[in-house]
């Protein structure tokens, strides 16, 4: 029998055997599938418990190989009834905690909804969207809805969220509510109801493309017989939605994603929204506000922006008139709004509608304000600032739920997992501010067949839907982002906004009918999610951010490529030098070289360390600065900071990388052999990107700002490996061995076997690897290659410092004579010391005119006083 | 009626270059049943490149500058002429039990719900326990509103000592209650909490306090500077206006700039700056005399 027909069998045994009505969603109380589910239970027919062993495997290691990360929020971790712990200022930052992104956890099974259903739930989605954004628009114009009492005052006025300098600021540029989600849960009938409102800058959009992409790889044929509808239109309506909503009559309006930066809950949803909608990511210190406008500082000059898409809460946008601290967003911008030349997406203040107090009087407000009944119910819920619903919900505590109207007051609770002394301090607070509260009741949500290891295990899910702006009205997407709660009955109805732990689901919305075309636009390869390519070429933006970024993941991945073949080269001599003793001399001498280019001190120097458990370090040891595994945690750094600019094979190659490291971590027992093998795996990883960066890349500003890092850094450690190797005279054996293990680290052994003659030495060297200007891995090379990088890239006269420190850097590399150079004084070649230690010293200070000159940051931003020294005034 | 020529001069230095300057400033005097605003002018230095104005939801005039040019510099002086009126309240709506004064209990009064905006905690008017607990002795029940709200205005006069220096913007109400000091921001906050605490709708106004120059002396420009006081809401008679920390009724010596929830909704001169500057001094300095 097949995993899901046991499923199938097992549970409607219990949904039979059960007290209460329960729904499932795949299997039927008559013991069938239901609608929708046909063509996945047909093809599943020999799925059998390997099967879905390996579909789980395999989604694990796609979304590996996409990096698909969560990052959990520490600070949404109090709940309303936890204690107080003293009353932080609310001018005060919230503190960053630490927090590792971790991997996004996909169930390969799709939640499936048949198409006649959806239909009812779109119009549901649709209708609330225009509701919700017909209450907006009253909150911060006419407020009507207040002065005429159909939304109690008290729940919008101590809402954080209601933002006052937004209030009659009339939305000059006529922008509606541009994207809401809602999260909707099944009663025990069946019936789908919404559990939360998503109106801040909802997210998850991304994800459920994800999802989606994942599983049609992961079950191909299925993917293809399922008569599914397709997630790129929503895309495509987003795309134009956002287009439309530029202020002015712009031809080609510039649109930007704001993302909080690479530490955000949701950076990968973001970054991906960024690539599939083609618009550039940017982050707050990227813009500018000037003339009334908003500009994006890019390389050489200032382009405006017209759509801001936000993923900022709203309260951090403008440090000017929000929160004074904030430096997530751009100062002066609601200035901008108000004078109408900046559309911001969803607008400012969107998540007072994120309020749980307005659930139970939208079925009022929506005859009122569309003189129509509301389509999708809400969870029931009583709003405490209510009399009798507060002694309700003081009454039924164990049975509700309890959420604050306002999110920043703290997460929401289950009165039944409370313990006597949280409930009485919950009842306390409820009473003390009744409005800030509302019970709901405990949804019991549909299950949902859900891998758990070999078998299908029962989940309760809640989906998360999406509906964009279009035209006058919403457009839904075809799907979603399902999650399901990993353990059953215990967190049965509990409020799933935190996916934390949580694992997704892919949603599938399937016709008895093959889809003819996608019902929202028409697409050239409408089949094709699985391959879909963002049109993003067109959008990048070269701030200094992302300059910077892209020059720091050049020299990083140089710094760790160069190091693993020094490693490499090291360990070699190593081997020769257990069969042969007058190598060990040469060995001390790499052993030593290692820790120096590596600047991982005290390393070899120190008479105790060990050659393996040292190495095992440099590759595995992230914390330490120098290691590979360093270099590789600052690389993988500066690629989330410019994640849309960059092809999705550096992230299959960088997983591949950690992979390979991972191997190695596992095996403490590893004698060298592990070792060799694995940084032989990292260093291929390396070439790859390498090759992704010339094969790949277009060559744009970006591309030219990371050459020059991987050129600037390879010269960098080039001087470094030569000041540690070969400015002293040793016994010719020694020399010998060094030499061609320098050689080799510098891979550059084979050329010079073909060019000098045996016993050719230091001289020889130096021209090949300091001169020659035509050896790529020489110093002289790199000189060349970061002058035609800088050239290339706009904003570079021929008298810009950057290239005035080049010419004199070259100057003296091309005027060395190797002969010189190569003769020692009693054993030391101070010369040739003196020569190495100036070039580094002048390629520091080339990295920093580069710096100062294309990755230039605005200074920083401050209060125009620090209102700690105000003495206040009379 | 009294005509003040008020002169309110902020000068901030940096100690480097400030290379952009992003300012908000509520210094134009409301126009009001009581008080009429002659005549305004904002002059800044150096010169903005956008000088924007607006008025916000309660009805205060705002600007918004942005100085591109570097500066270790800023000056922002406004000058307004203003004629004040002694602002008389209905004293019959004075003599209300305070406790149908709350925008609470008046669902039908068409001023309550947005009265009600100023009876919530706000960023800097915090509502701890212990607040209520100071204001209740002023509010036996049944009192008359006007003798209650002016007797609790007594109170803080009283018990808090003026002290300048003493407190800063993070200072929370909580402390102000410790430590009984503070300068009029915070005389203002007190009161504005202690209304709050018993469901009253409490605002925190902005403005300006001419002082008379004891007699024989000349007056002096330090006698005047930026002050703030408190409205409570009166169903039927509009808001009355109080001075916790003079101690008076507002009257024809109280220019009236902007109001609301607390000072963070209403500073004369706030901003952002881009700068690698580590050190900046303010200086304050008001002007005003009664016109000839």
């Amino acid at each position: 029998m097949t995993v899901l027909r046991r499923y199938l069998a097992a549970a409607s045994e219990s949904i039979t055997a059960a007290r209460e009505p329960v729904f499932d969603e795949f299997a039927a109380a008559d013991g069938t599938a239901r609608q929708g589910w046909s063509s996945l239970l047909a093809g599943l027919d020999e799925f059998a418990d390997t099967d879905l062993l390996q579909a789980q495997h395999d989604v694990v290691r796609l979304l590996e190989d996409d990096n698909v990360t969560y990052t959990p929020n520490p600070a949404s971790a109090m709940s309303i009834a936890d204690e107080p712990n003293g009353h932080p200022h609310p001018d005060m930052p919230i503190p960053e905690g630490l927090v590792e992104p971790q991997p996004w956890r996909l169930d390969p099974l799709p939640l499936i909804i048949d198409d006649r259903e959806w239909a009812g739930l779109e119009a549901g989605l649709v209708q609330r969207a225009q509701l919700l954004d017909a209450i907006m628009a009253d909150l911060y114009g006419a407020r009507r809805l207040l002065s005429r009492h159909h939304i109690p005052a008290a729940a919008i006025f101590d809402h954080d969220e209601y933002l006052r300098p937004l209030v009659g600021s009339g939305t000059p540029t006529g922008q509606r509510l541009f994207l809401v989600a809602a999260d909707l849960g099944r009663d025990s009938s069946g019936g789908w109801k919404v559990i939360s409102d998503r109106t801040q800058a909802p997210s998850g959009a991304g994800y459920a493309m994800q999802n989606r992409r994942v599983v049609s790889r992961v079950m191909p044929e299925i993917y293809h017989q399922a008569n599914l509808h397709r997630l790129t239109p929503f895309f495509q309506a987003m795309r134009l939605a956002l287009v439309d909503a530029a202020p002015h009559a712009v031809e080609d309006p510039r649109v930007v994603v704001l993302s909080p930066g690479t530490l955000s809950e949701t950076a990968f949803d973001q970054a991906f929204v960024a690539s599939l909608l083609g618009f550039p990511l940017l982050e707050g210190s990227d813009l500018t506000v000037r003339d009334g406008r908003v500009w994006m500082r890019v390389l050489d000059k200032l382009e405006q922006v017209d759509v801001i898409l936000r993923r900022v809460d709203s309260g951090w946008m403008d440090a000017l008139e929000l929160r004074p601290d904030s430096r997530l967003g751009v100062a002066g911008l609601l200035a901008c709004v108000r004078q109408g030349t900046v559309s911001v997406l969803n607008n400012l203040g969107s998540g007072v509608l994120e309020n749980p107090a307005l659930m139970p009087l939208l079925p009022e407000v929506c005859e009122r304000m569309l003189g129509q009944s509301l389509r999708l119910p809400s969870v029931d819920t009583w709003w405490c600032g209510d009399q009798s619903a507060l002694s309700h919900v003081l009454s039924n505590l164990d049975s509700l739920v309890i959420r604050p109207i306002s999110r920043g007051h703290g997460r929401s609770v289950r009165g039944a997992a409370l313990t006597r002394r949280q409930r009485e301090l919950l009842a306390d607070k409820i009473k003390a501010a009744p409005h800030r509260f509302v019970g709901q009741e405990m949804l019991h949500l549909s299950s949902v067949p859900t891998s758990e290891e070999d078998r299908l295990v029962r989940r309760n899910v809640v989906l998360r839907s999406f509906a964009v702006r279009s035209g006058d009205s919403y457009t839904a997407m075809l799907g979603g982002l399902a999650r399901v709660t990993d353990d059953t009955s215990d967190r049965r109805g509990v409020l799933v906004s935190d996916p934390a732990g949580q694992l997704a689901k892919d949603v599938w919305v399937v016709g008895s009918e093959p889809v003819a075309a996608p019902r929202i636009v028409a697409r050239a390869r409408p089949d094709d999610e699985a391959v879909f390519v963002p049109a993003m070429s067109a959008s990048i933006a070269m701030v200094p951010r992302v300059l910077s970024d892209l020059y720091w993941f050049g020299r990083y991945a140089e710094r760790a490529e160069d190091l693993l073949r020094l490693l490499l080269a090291t360990r070699t001599v190593a081997i020769e030098a257990d069969l042969e003793v007058t190598h060990g001399r040469a060995l001390d001498v790499m052993l030593h070289a290692v820790t120096h280019v590596s600047t991982t001190y005290p390393g070899f120097l120190t008479t105790q360390a060990e050659m393996m458990p040292e190495f095992r370090s440099m590759l595995l040891d992230r914390h330490r600065t120098g290691t590979a595994a360093h270099s590789l945690g600052a690389l993988s750094m500066a690629a989330q900071g410019v994640r849309d600019q960059l092809s999705e094979d550096v992230w299959m190659v960088l997983a591949e990388i950690e992979r390979a490291l991972a191997t190695l971590a596992a095996n403490p027992h590893d004698q060298g052999i592990q070792l060799t093998d694995i940084s032989e795996r990292v260093l291929s990883g390396l070439l790859a990107l390498a090759g992704i960066a010339t094969e790949n890349m277009v060559r744009d500003a970006g591309w030219y700002m990371l050459d020059s890092g991987r050129g600037l850094e390879r010269a960098l450690q080039i001087l470094a490996l030569l000041r540690a190797t070969i400015c002293q005279e040793r016994s010719p054996e020694t020399d010998r061995t060094v030499l061609e293990a320098v050689l080799i680290a510098a891979e550059s052994i084979v050329t010079f076997r073909r060019r000098y003659r045996a016993g050719s030495g230091v001289d020889a060297l130096l021209e090949l690897l300091l001169i020659d200007p035509y050896n790529p891995r020489s110093v002289g090379f790199q000189l060349q290659r970061i002058r035609t990088d800088l050239r290339a890239l706009p904003n570079t006269s021929p008298t810009a410092r950057p290239l005035r420190l080049l010419d004199s850097l070259a100057e003296r590399v091309r005027t060395s004579d190797p002969v010189v150079l190569a003769e020692s004084v009693d054993g030391h070649r101070s010369g040739l010391q003196n020569l190495l230690l100036g070039l580094h010293n002048q390629l520091r200070a080339l990295s920093e005119a580069i710096r100062d000159h294309y990755q230039q940051q605005p200074p920083t931003q401050r209060p125009m006083f620090r209102p700690d020294a105000v003495g206040g005034t009379a | 009626m009294t005509t003040y020529r008020i002169e309110h001069r902020t000068t901030y230095t940096y100690d480097s270059d400030v290379t952009g300057s992003y300012g908000q400033v509520h210094l134009r005097p409301r126009d009001l049943g009581w008080q009429t605003c002659v005549a305004h002018e904002i002059t800044i230095e150096p010169e903005p490149a956008d000088l924007f104005r607006h008025v916000d939801l309660y009805g205060n005039t705002q600007s918004y500058f942005h100085i591109v040019q570097p500066h270790t510099r800023l000056i922002i002086t406004s000058t307004s002429v203003v004629s004040v009126d002694v602002n008389q309240l209905d004293s019959g709506a004075l003599d209300l039990p305070w406790e149908q004064t709350s925008p609470r209990t008046r669902p039908d009064d068409p001023e309550a719900w947005e009265a009600s905006d100023f009876t919530f905690p706000s960023r800097y008017v915090d509502i701890p326990s212990p607040i209520q607990d100071y204001a209740r002795p002023s509010f036996p029940a049944g009192r008359p509103v006007g003798e209650a709200v002016v007797e609790l205005m007594h109170r803080i006069h009283g018990d808090f000592t003026y002290k300048s220096g003493s407190t800063t913007l993070s200072t929370r109400v909580s402390d102000l209650l410790k430590k009984r000091a503070g300068v009029c921001q915070d005389f203002a906050h007190v009161m504005v909490a202690s209304l709050r605490s018993l469901g009253l709708a409490g605002r925190y106004v902005s403005g300006y306090l001419a002082t008379r120059p004891a007699p024989g002396m000349p007056r002096q420009v330090e006698d005047a500077a930026s002050h703030a006081w408190v409205g409570c809401w009166i169903p039927g008679g509009g808001w009355l206006y109080l001075d916790p920390t003079n101690d008076r009724l507002a009257d024809d010596s109280h220019a009236t700039v902007a109001w609301g929830r607390d000072y963070g909704d209403v500073p004369p001169v706030k901003g952002v700056i881009f700068t690698e500057a580590k050190k900046s001094r303010m200086e304050v300095s008001v002007d005003m005399a009664e016109a000839s």
